[in-house]
């Protein structure tokens, strides 16, 4: 019975930080993409930052980023192996820099609450 | 068949068809091999099987995969569920394929058969709705014990895409016993028949008898009936033998459906019996059961011997190759 609620908790917060997550990882997947790369080693250079992605949440993500025109991608062979490659179009770095100034806004007022409340 | 491709096979399994289903599969199979690639770098050697459907497994089920991409989650439920949309491909498949068999079958045995005794109702439905009711039974069942087996959790990660499947790596212990009982049973009453016609004709045993035509057929009926409760037994007592069970149902139904010709040489398998107190009623009565044990044997059994076959076909064929790559693994 003591250690449902700190289950519970444990829960709540894994719900709250997938949802802070999500869309971070769209604007850290376009950056990233501003070089181009195949699934497998943007995972990884996500990873490598910090941004660990689970890799069925990745594909599907990348899939939609294509469908709304803010990706493209192409098929190539690499070491004798076909592989998807991904780059950020030229709408995704529109809306890659609409996104970070977005980002640079709230950043700024969470920032200036915080020092508030400190 | 590699567990790669295995895994992806049944990820293609919940995908919708269209376009886009063989970019995502060539894209998964492309990521998991680049991921057994650098396994195998960082080890030095090739992965084992184990190794391989470890990282399969942990990757997630295949169900969960598609719904990822979209892919619907469709489930059969009326008010409470009795087929999940783990189950509810294979389910929907089984039954189209059974359907589509009916199609073929039940013309073919009008067109060909020798005797073409006609029932009281259309001759497609028949077969169809005892299949629809058979195959949501079998799916109903399964879906329910495999609740009952696992955690919610557990079933997430549930690998129900390796070989040998989930349901035949150990043949559970409840299913033999259930066998041995079923097939023990008919078995019992199979042998009493002949003494005791009133236990397969009822009440009609006064006035009709069994043909001398069905003699030979009884003998071989009785044989597959011993065949499949000693299975039972066997796989009761050691149930690790998995390739057993499918061993002897490819037996036994494979028997059962070259028995068909024979069989329908043998009608009629009732005729009035010389005791039979009003004759021209008799034959009519005799008239019905014989249509009743043509049609069921010929367009309801016969489908499910034929898929039966077929997929224990396959089952025997995939035992071959796994016990192959275990052994090539063992001696590597």
């Amino acid at each position: 019975m003591t250690s449902r609620p700190g289950a519970l908790r444990d829960e709540l917060f894994e719900n709250l930080r997938i949802e802070l997550r999500s869309g971070v990882l769209i604007v850290a997947t376009l950056a990233q993409l501003r070089e181009e790369q195949y699934g497998y080693t943007l995972r990884k250079s996500l990873a490598d930052i910090g941004m660990d992605i689970d890799e069925s949440t990745l594909y599907p993500l990348l899939r939609r980023l294509e469908n709304q025109g803010l990706l493209t991608s192409e098929w190539r062979e690499e070491n004798s192996r076909r592989k998807r490659f991904y780059r950020l179009s030229r709408e995704g770095k529109v809306m890659l820099d609409a996104l970070l100034d977005e980002w640079s806004g709230i950043n700024r007022a969470l920032n200036r609450i915080l020092r508030k409340v400190a | 068949m590699t567990l790669l491709k295995q895994y992806v096979n049944a990820v293609r399994m919940y995908l919708p068809k269209g376009p886009q289903q063989d970019d995502i599969l060539s894209e998964l199979s492309e990521h998991l091999q680049s991921k057994m690639d650098e396994e195998e770098e960082a080890l030095g050697r090739p992965l084992t099987e184990v190794e391989q459907e470890a990282l399969l497994t942990q990757h997630g089920n295949p169900a969960m995969v598609a719904a990822r991409y979209g892919a619907p989650r469709r489930s059969v439920a009326f008010g409470w569920q009795l087929i999940g949309p783990e189950l509810f491909p294979l389910y929907f498949r089984i039954l189209l394929l059974n359907w589509a068999t009916t199609l073929i079958v039940v013309p073919l045995i009008r067109e060909f058969g020798q005797i073409i005794p006609r029932l009281g109702f259309w001759p497609f439905a028949g077969p169809m709705l005892a299949q629809l009711v058979i195959v949501t039974l079998v799916f109903t069942s399964v879906d329910w014990f495999q609740r009952v087996a696992h955690r919610p959790s557990a079933r997430a990660s549930l690998p129900n895409w390796r070989f040998p499947p989930s349901y035949l790596q150990c043949i559970p212990r409840w299913q033999s016993l259930a066998g041995v009982m079923l097939f023990g049973v008919t078995s019992i009453w199979w042998v009493l028949v002949p003494t005791k016609p009133v236990l397969m004709l009822g009440p009609a045993s006064t006035s009709l008898e069994f043909s001398s035509s069905t003699t030979s057929l009884y003998w071989v009926a009785l044989a597959l009936l011993l065949i499949s409760t000693a299975q039972r037994a066997t796989t009761l007592v050691r149930p690790d033998w998995n390739w057993l069970q499918a061993l002897t149902r490819l037996i036994t139904n494979g028997s059962a459906l070259v028995l068909l010709y024979p069989f329908a040489q043998s009608f009629p398998y009732v005729m009035v019996s010389a005791a039979a107190a009003d004759p021209a009623k008799a034959a009519i009565l005799a008239l019905r059961v014989n249509s009743t044990i043509w049609w069921l044997a010929m367009g309801t059994m016969s489908i499910y011997w034929l898929i039966n076959v077929a997929y224990h076909l396959w089952v025997c064929a995939q035992f071959l190759l796994y016990a192959g790559r275990r052994r090539a693994e063992q001696f590597s």
